[in-house]
């Protein structure tokens, strides 16, 4: 590969990932029901997967040991971690409030390293659960705003993911490549995932800015809807001119949501900054003792958790 | 022969086949039909599972099989613990008519000791109040006197067993809802070590402080409840792994050589009859051998406060998922957002709203560290000044409410005084320890007042050889 700088007329990009993965656990994340993808709707769930009253999680040791996995695979520190809510309505999640991690993740400051040997930083691997799965029926482009009804697949909510947040180190299209087919690999290798983008069991979100050389940072756009990796270069290539495109004739680009169209080859505004949500995290009060899942030594083995 | 009125005379008469299950349950039946629409202390009464239940146990008795530690016992179930294919509604209009697919964990041990559930008695909704005045379906009245309220938010678990509806219930304690509504209504109630008892099944409200426990006529059948339903279950992570409590062999122990605290700072503002039966109970546990020590809470007046932060918070993340969504109400409109809007604007009362609106608050960008965040230090405080009570101190006595029951509608439309009718209770829930409510004589217009007991986390040995004593001493003698 070319030690060259990859640049775009004399723009620089600036690219972190956000990549989820789905655990290769035998069940969900805080319930006994079966982490499958595929089969009939509805038919893996429970009352903690509904979020039926009264329903309590319980940590799957099995998800924590795959997701330190990742972490030690990724040159993490694997830390003593918590559970927060983050709290929000969507019609696919059942306790309108997602079980994540917040201010003390299980991974935290590690990196990967592309072949050419450049290292790409990684801020932290968290654990957290996954939604349900809504399929609008009616209207157009399969979006919840116009359509007749909608119907919802509660087999994945609940499924154990790992957030890994990227740094905003990656610099072009096919180092973005690189680094989602690099993590890939480590993920299947250490067993944590079967990682398929197509299935869903990988997700990559893209947040991409561009400067001239020397500049400070732009304002950045996050690209969602990235369904493989060679659609994750052209998202970017075509987000990053379109916001030099923006700025050579001097506007200015917008912090937004953007969702990425297969068909048309373009992003498109899903939603601005003026709407962003306030999750109104807090410490999950119902997992006991998520600061003793792992031990205090730093060395990342799971401290003996009561039975 | 009378039919025994506690639950451990009837679980002993039962199995020793004296009585049978079913016509104990029929005597508490004909309570019910006596003097239930007078008290309203149910949202359902389950007559004919009632009967099958106690069916089962008398069958077990014919055929030589252990019927278990509370054979036969008509125990009523708070209406905000999961019953499978039963309704569960939480006095809200927007779960009236689910019915959960599940058992709460206390439903199925005390089911597998032989009791036999009468019904689902009312609460404030979701277990917000104080005088279970905020219900959908209506007002539970105190059997004392029925102008006046239970007390809440469990008023109609305490009203239960005090009418003879039912020999014992459960109800649930997050900042006082057992022990205040057990003191209006002259019974003894028991908010565990938080932990203790599962709460797998309970609707929450508040998590961090919400814990299951029993309402009887006397400290015995408290502590026998508690053996059944405590214990580790694997469902709920935090409940202590740990075997079920061990309290009878407490009950008989006396009191000499503990050690009874009383809170000099205390928060003032009670009936001076009440204030007067605490005082008789101090001298009288004096006079049995234990030693009166002053401690001091500096922190507890901050507990109503931190509680008003805390609670609220956790209720409105807890509740968000009464979206109208998959079950309950729904109340149709023309997009997601105006639904969930329609929904709970519909389904939820005035009081429920008022604290997931303020939880909401206290939780926001920018509020979370002047409220919330301080209010969890607070609650710190708090533990700490317990834990340096606690060095003194074996067990902290003081009113468990600062009156005695007041008139249906006294209190409705003024929130803070409502609010304070559980000052001398939330601290304990703040802190995760025990407390408990024992009837403890009469106050204003004869009518009873609570004496609560309060102990260090897993006192609850301590606990209750304190609350036997006070029932020994108790004015009128022992029951």
């Amino acid at each position: 590969m070319s030690a060259e700088k990859y640049m775009i007329d004399d723009y620089e990009l600036v690219v972190g990932l956000e990549v989820h993965v789905e655990l290769a656990t035998a069940t969900k994340l805080f319930s006994a029901s079966a982490n499958r993808f595929g089969d009939e709707p509805n038919t893996h769930i429970d009352p903690v997967t509904l979020g039926l009253p009264g329903a309590l999680p319980v940590l799957n040791r099995q998800a924590v040991e795959l997701a330190m996995r990742i972490g030690l695979a990724l040159n993490c520190t694997v830390q003593p971690c918590t559970f927060h809510r983050k709290n929000y309505f969507y019609p696919d999640m059942p306790k309108a409030y997602q079980i994540s991690q917040y201010d003390q993740p299980l991974n935290i400051d590690g990196w990967l390293e592309l072949p050419g040997g450049k290292r790409i930083g990684v801020e932290r691997a968290h654990l957290e659960e996954d939604t349900g799965k809504s399929t609008h029926i009616g209207g157009t482009g399969g979006r919840i705003h116009g359509s007749d009804y909608s119907l919802i697949d509660f087999n994945r909510a609940g499924v154990p993911l790992v957030e890994i947040v990227g740094r905003p180190d990656i610099a072009s299209p096919d180092e973005a490549r690189q680094y989602v087919t690099e993590l890939r690999q480590i993920l299947v290798a250490v067993g944590a995932s079967d990682a398929k983008m197509e299935e869903g069991s990988m997700r990559c979100d893209a947040n991409v800015s561009v400067r001239k050389a020397g500049q400070p940072l732009g304002t950045r756009c996050e690209i969602k809807n990235v369904n493989s990796v060679r659609s994750l270069g052209r998202a970017i290539e075509y987000e990053a001119r379109r916001q030099i495109a923006l700025i050579d004739s001097g506007e200015r680009v917008r912090q937004e949501t953007r969702h990425w169209d297969e068909t048309d080859g373009r992003t498109h505004t899903l939603r601005t900054k003026e709407d962003a949500d306030d999750y109104r995290y807090f410490l999950e009060p119902d997992p006991a003792g998520p600061r003793d899942v792992v031990d205090r030594s730093g060395e990342g083995r799971l401290a003996d958790v009561a039975a | 022969m009378a039919i025994p009125s506690t639950a451990s005379s009837i679980a002993e008469s039962v199995r020793r086949g004296e009585r049978t299950a079913t016509e104990i349950l029929e005597s508490y039946l004909a309570n019910i039909e006596r003097r239930e629409k007078d008290i309203h202390a149910f949202n359902l009464v389950t007559t004919e599972q009632a009967r099958a239940m106690a069916a089962k146990v008398d069958a077990d008795v014919a055929a030589g099989r252990d019927p278990g530690a509370l054979a036969g016992v008509p125990i009523a179930l708070k209406d905000n613990m999961c019953t499978r294919g039963v309704p569960t509604t939480c006095s809200s209009r927007i779960l009236e008519g689910w019915k959960p697919p599940y058992d709460a964990t206390v439903v199925t041990r005390l089911a597998a000791a032989g009791a036999v559930f009468v019904g689902k008695t009312n609460l404030d909704e979701f277990a917000m109040g104080s005088s279970t005045e905020n219900s959908a379906f209506g007002v539970t009245h105190n059997p004392h006197d029925t102008s006046r309220v239970a007390g809440g938010s469990s008023g109609g678990s305490a009203a239960a067993v005090a009418a003879e509806f039912a020999a014992a219930s459960l109800g649930s304690d997050t900042g006082g809802s057992i022990r205040q509504p057990a003191a209006l209504c002259g019974v003894v109630g028991v908010k565990p070590t938080y932990g203790t008892v599962s709460r797998y099944g309970l609707v929450a409200f508040a998590s961090s402080l919400d814990q299951i426990g029993p309402f009887t006529t006397d400290v015995r059948d408290s502590a026998l409840l508690l053996e059944v339903m405590s214990g580790h279950d694997p469902l709920d992570s935090t409940s202590i792994p740990q075997p079920p409590l061990s309290l009878m062999s407490s009950l008989d122990q006396d009191v000499k050589g503990l050690r009874i605290g009383r809170i000099t700072d205390l928060p003032g503002g009670s009936d001076p009859e009440v204030e007067a039966r605490v005082a008789e109970a101090f001298a009288a546990l004096a006079a049995a051998g234990a030693t009166i020590v002053d401690v001091e809470l500096p922190s507890m007046k901050y507990g109503l406060t931190a509680y008003y932060l805390i609670a609220p918070a956790e209720a409105s993340s807890n509740l968000a998922r009464y979206d109208g969504v998959r079950y309950g109400l729904r109340v149709e409109s023309s997009d997601t957002n105006s639904m969930y809007g329609a929904t709970r604007a519909a389904g939820f009362g005035d009081e429920v709203k008022r604290r997931i609106m303020l939880g909401t608050y206290a939780l926001s960008a920018g509020y979370y560290d002047a409220y919330y965040g301080k209010a969890l230090k607070v609650r710190r405080l708090i533990s700490d000044d317990f834990a340096r009570a606690y060095q003194k101190a074996d067990v902290i006595i003081t009113p468990t409410s600062p009156i005695v029951a007041f008139p249906v509608g006294a209190k409705v439309d003024d929130p803070l005084s409502m609010y304070l009718c559980d000052v001398f209770t939330i601290p304990t829930n703040l802190a995760g320890h025990p407390a408990m409510s024992v009837p403890f004589g009469t106050g204003a217009d004869g009518l009873p007042v609570g004496v609560q007991v309060l102990a260090p986390t897993l006192g609850e040995a301590a606990m209750f050889r304190v609350a036997a004593q006070l029932e020994r001493s108790a004015p009128g003698g022992a029951r």
